[in-house]
């Protein structure tokens, strides 16, 4: 099961287009789109009234409200989703390999676009674990604009604060921190200073997906990063990511 | 004796599930052995003004603290070989510039290999699947992520077929994004396999070499499905409108 989400970003406009069909087949007839939002410490699930074809559903920036989450199921699933205040996982619909895909675009005033084939699976949604990625590897010093979109969605209906840090790993020293928040695409601009080779975002109580944008001469580039463990194919990939992770909880704690 | 008796017998069930269409194997990096560098195909393109960007991790720095060294070799989109370069001290992260002056003024495109070298025995696959970027006319450069393992490097011997094919049934990969809402896309598509593959776009026939690529030009289509024996057979797109770009795997 994948959810879907937008970027929630006043200064841009955003188009997310949910397939009716996967990879290889297309999807049952029966199939709805919901959306899924919090309202008063509670999970509730609507109807969207988003416009649709016989291929797609479309969410833009006036069909949606701030940071509601999608996801595609038969009506008869639904009443599953939520039990004990909590998302469950109720089917298999988007369970394919390659993953099941959205196309989330984003594009500016002037008509520069971008996009990227989003989602958000659910064995993340039961994570609270941190994440690490590079700060550089996507960012552009000579861009007009850097911004990290960090989306989160937990299976609790909360909205927790948490912390996030741009780390320099050959210093060991924290750059930066501020704070995300579950349940959200949380936008954090970054300064140019801050994109170097060694500096990392880091969370360590938050899972999630970081998107990265950056804006130039009106051109936009939209693309997320792999998590570590995408980098190793033995089996001590956990392991691996596990000591790489601690060296930057280290640094927290000498810093703290 | 007993270790290879049971890779053997993993592949051979791998064999047969692929042969039989049962719970395909579609990505097999289990015959991988440990101190393997295996490299995702990259896209270059100088064609049309294009210039490409690739960003890269050490990843041997990164996760043992060894600095590496790397090979990038890079084909023709023939699977001719143009240009290799090993490259001895390389940083956390790397950016590298593909122009039509690197390619020594070839204006084309193709897939270049990234392999991650280093002397001791980290008892480690790794994999590089970092980003490239792709501009024109000096304006920014769109990013996508390595899209698919395909060789292997160990001892410099590459080894190949990591992309699994059914031996009789053909595949759909229908993208999933609306095609109609740009002037044009082009479609980015490489035989990830070590053997010459036919597929269909949009029940329009092609025929591609092993690891040989293709742009195809795509306009006025609203949905694009290719179709082959191969059990991924997934592309690059570039879309655009008006003077902007945008660049995503399929």
């Amino acid at each position: 099961m994948n959810f879907f989400f937008c970027v929630d970003d006043t200064n841009l406009k955003s188009v997310l287009s949910i397939p009716k069909f996967k990879n290889e087949s297309n999807l049952n007839k029966k199939t709805q789109l919901f959306s899924l939002f919090i309202k008063k410490d509670r999970w509730q699930v609507g109807h969207p009234n988003c416009d649709s074809d016989d291929d797609f559903f479309y969410i833009d920036d006036k069909k949606h409200e701030k940071d509601t989450v999608y996801f595609l199921a038969n009506f008869s699933e639904v009443k599953k989703l939520i039990k004990n205040k909590q998302i469950y996982n109720i089917n298999n619909l988007t369970n394919t390999n390659p993953a099941f895909r959205a196309n989330l675009e984003i594009s500016n005033s002037f008509g520069g676009f971008s996009s990227y084939q989003s989602d958000y699976p659910y064995d993340m949604v039961k994570l609270n674990s941190g994440i690490l990625s590079s700060v550089s590897i996507l960012l552009d010093k000579s861009a007009d604009n850097n911004i990290i979109y960090f989306r989160n969605i937990y299976y609790n209906p909360i909205k927790k604060n948490c912390i996030y840090y741009i780390i320099n790993s050959n210093n060991k020293t924290i750059l930066k921190k501020g704070i995300v928040q579950t349940n959200k695409t949380n936008k954090i601009n970054i300064d140019k200073e801050l994109i170097d080779e060694h500096n990392y975002f880091f969370t360590t109580d938050i899972t999630g997906i970081p998107i990265f944008c950056n804006e130039k001469k009106h051109h936009l580039s939209f693309e997320h990063t792999h998590p570590p463990h995408h980098y190793i194919l033995s089996d001590n990939r956990f392991i691996l990511v596990k000591n790489l992770k601690e060296k930057f909880y280290d640094i927290i704690k000498k810093n703290i | 004796m007993t270790s290879l008796k049971k890779i053997f017998n993993k592949q051979f069930i791998i064999f047969l599930r692929n042969l039989s269409d049962f719970y395909p194997v579609k990505i097999n990096t289990s015959f991988l052995e440990p101190n393997t560098s295996v490299s995702d195909a990259f896209l270059w393109r100088t064609e049309n003004n294009y210039k490409t960007i690739f960003k890269f991790t050490d990843i041997y720095k990164l996760f043992f603290n060894e600095i590496g060294k790397v090979k990038l070799i890079f084909y023709d989109k023939n699977f001719k070989l143009l240009k290799e370069i090993k490259v001895e001290e390389i940083k956390l992260h790397n950016n590298f510039i593909i122009d039509k002056t690197f390619m020594n003024g070839v204006e084309d495109y193709g897939t270049f290999y990234i392999f991650h070298e280093t002397k001791k025995n980290l008892k480690s696959v790794i994999r590089n699947s970092c980003y490239t970027g792709f501009e024109k006319n000096n304006n920014i450069f769109s990013y996508v992520h390595g899209n698919l393992p395909i060789l292997t490097n160990k001892k410099n011997i590459i080894s190949i077929d990591i992309i699994g094919k059914s031996k009789f049934f053909y595949k759909n990969y229908k993208i999933q994004k609306n095609f109609l809402d740009y002037d044009y896309s082009e479609i980015f598509i490489h035989n990830p396999t070590s053997s010459e593959i036919k597929f269909f776009l949009n029940n329009y026939p092609h025929f591609l070499k092993k690891y040989n690529s293709i742009i195809i030009n795509i306009k006025n289509e609203k949905i694009i499905n290719l179709k082959s024996k191969c059990f991924i057979l997934r592309p690059i797109v570039f879309s655009y409108k008006n003077n902007f770009l945008d660049v995503h795997h399929g």
